[in-house]
């Protein structure tokens, strides 16, 4: 007997701490958070720049969704809550709408990041507790990107802050090793983790009917009235394909949890959400769910990528990217 | 894609020096995180039917994080299938008495699409409200069918459980009559709504289902906003909204409103 458990809990407990502090903690590079502010940032601006059309519809008292019909949608909850019901005046709804707008134009080009990212993430949610019965997908995942985002140092790179610190330092380009930090992995991980989250549920929930079983859900899709925006009907007559893509993709969101993240598998789960995505957005005419969600996939790009990638592009457009050129 | 930050191959012991945090603000991040990842799984466990009473009872504990985040969402996006679209058509009475009519959304009218897709929503709401509550008749029959066996549980000397069923049934009238509140007051601001927008003074509003055709019809040649896919046996009177009126008459929703998963889960 040598008193050595039969099962060695302490080190596997051991190895699972670091594992975990590896996986939260070890320092990142936050190019990839950064380049998902922008293209996130993008899509805030319009989807809110959106609402102005129809604002008072949405939002003021005499909308949609006035705060008695919100009062017995909520309860009386008071963690839901709207910058819009502080005031009943137009202006005020007007007056902030216009601000809304310019907070969330300036996280985009990522000036002042610390501040507008958290105010972002605010807003977006103010919007959706106010006109909460005319949301979709599209809302929830601007949700969960804006509160990553403002969590990490979203706006490190590719920003006007950036430039500005640089400007200010007299440098041309920031050392590598500033930028990585345990913030920024902490907030891709999050983004990566809440994105598994989403197709899982997404995936078992249509496990539940039977058109995802028996192939023929996509025309279900593909043929609605309502959703169509490109005529993808002439798929009726190879009807295989209809099934291919309807198993296809069932399969590909309950196992995207467990195939993003080993190296082998990554970059075909990873490409095979580019057509899904697109497929949707254009033949169903949500090419900006297509777009949310092809964002909040590449939080699963390195950030190396990223910057070679900025770095192609910068070189493209004439600007100097002074901050990847050390790296 | 290769990440040189994923858990993978690493040396057994990593050095202090490898993480910038120290371990004091490590432990309390890793509080932050499993709290948060918690809240993550357990609400859409808990935010579409069907559903366990411990993913509830859970979910009631955290409820207030996850509303103050806006994470409350099932993410069951075109679950369990794709199902028909709901139309609310509607006509405005005004003052001369002439008519105007029109319905959301409408894909002719509503642009940017983005824009279309928020009138889509508010139709879908509006549909699951309706589906969500019973006409007069049947809510008595529920109601007699619990009493009845509230009943048959007293005469089998079981008071307790005639006393768990008589919580029941009076939860089930509270939330009935909430959704039903609900209901109306929404039917009564679209109405509104409505109203200001055609200077009217009445309008009937209706709600129409597009059923999904089938390959066999596509393969006929019917178009896909064939009048024939919005049978008439599926119409709900959503009823009249008057100018300045609280009130709205005459809903009476029908019993075989169709469900179906749309991407607002």
């Amino acid at each position: 007997m040598t008193g050595e458990p039969i099962i060695p809990v302490k080190s596997w407990l051991r190895e699972l701490l670091q594992a975990w502090n590896r996986f939260w903690f070890t320092p990142r590079n936050p190019a990839t958070l950064c380049l998902i502010r922008i293209l996130a940032g993008l899509m805030l601006f319009y989807t809110h720049l959106v609402w102005t059309l129809e604002l008072p519809t949405f939002f003021s008292e005499q909308g949609v969704f006035r705060p008695e019909y919100r009062e017995l949608f909520f309860g009386e909850s008071s963690f839901v809550w709207s910058h819009f019901d502080w005031s009943s005046s137009p202006a005020w709804m007007w007056g902030s709408h216009i601000v809304a707008l310019v907070i969330l134009a300036l996280f985009t080009i990522g000036l002042w990041t610390r501040v507008t990212s958290i105010l972002a993430f605010l807003i977006v949610v103010s919007y959706c507790n106010r006109a909460s019965g005319a949301l979709f997908g599209l809302d929830q995942i601007n949700g969960f990107l804006a509160l990553y985002l403002a969590v990490g140092p979203s706006g490190m790179m590719y920003s006007v802050d950036a430039w500005r610190a640089r400007r200010k330092a007299g440098v041309s380009a920031p050392d590598a090793a500033t930028l990585s930090s345990a913030q920024a992995t902490v907030a891709t991980r999050l983004i990566q983790l809440h994105l598994c989250i989403v197709y899982f549920f997404a995936g078992v929930g249509k496990l539940q009917g039977t058109t995802w079983w028996d192939g023929t859900a996509i025309w279900g899709a593909l043929a609605s009235y309502e959703y169509q925006t490109l005529d993808a009907t002439f798929l009726v007559y190879a009807p295989w394909i209809i099934n291919i893509l309807t198993l296809t993709s069932v399969f590909w969101e309950v196992s995207y949890p467990f195939m993003i993240w080993p190296k082998l598998t990554r970059p075909i789960w990873l490409f095979m959400a580019v057509p899904l995505h697109l497929g949707i957005g254009l033949c169903m005419g949500m090419m900006t769910f297509a777009w949310i969600m092809l964002v909040a996939n590449a939080s699963f790009i390195s950030p190396q990528l990223v910057q070679r990638l900025m770095s192609w592009l910068g070189s493209k457009l004439g600007i100097a990217r002074p901050d990847t050129a050390n790296q | 894609m290769a990440d040189q930050n994923e858990p993978g191959p690493q040396p057994a012991e990593p050095a202090a020096a490898e993480f910038s945090w120290n371990s004091r603000t490590r432990f309390w991040v890793s509080l932050l995180l499993l709290a948060h990842l918690f809240c993550l799984v357990i609400t859409p466990l808990a935010a579409v039917e069907p559903r366990s009473q411990l993913s509830l009872d859970l979910h009631r504990l955290i409820q207030p994080y996850c509303q103050a985040m806006y994470l409350e969402h099932g993410y069951r996006f075109f679950a369990p299938e794709p199902g028909p679209s709901h139309i609310v058509r509607y006509v405005v009475t005004d003052h001369s008495g002439e008519t105007i009519s029109g319905h959301f959304p409408d894909r002719d009218r509503l642009w940017p699409r983005q824009l279309y897709h928020r009138w889509f929503m508010l139709s879908e709401s509006i549909f699951r409200h309706v589906a969500d509550t019973l006409t007069d008749e049947q809510l008595q029959e529920r109601q007699k069918e619990m009493e009845d066996e509230i009943s048959e549980l007293l005469e089998q000397g079981n008071p307790r459980a005639a006393e768990e069923l008589e919580f029941q049934l009076q939860r089930n009238l509270r939330d009935h009559d909430r959704l039903v509140q609900m209901r109306d007051k929404l039917l009564q601001d679209v109405g509104q709504v409505l109203l200001e927008r055609h200077n009217g003074v009445s309008v009937e509003m209706t709600m129409v289902t597009r059923v999904i055709p089938t390959p066999a019809d596509v393969m006929r040649g019917l178009e896909l906003d064939d009048d024939r896919y919005l049978p008439e046996d599926l119409w709900v009177d959503l009823g009249v909204v008057n100018t300045g009126s609280d009130e709205i008459e005459s809903i009476e929703p029908k019993e075989n409103v169709q469900q179906g998963g749309g991407e607002e889960n």
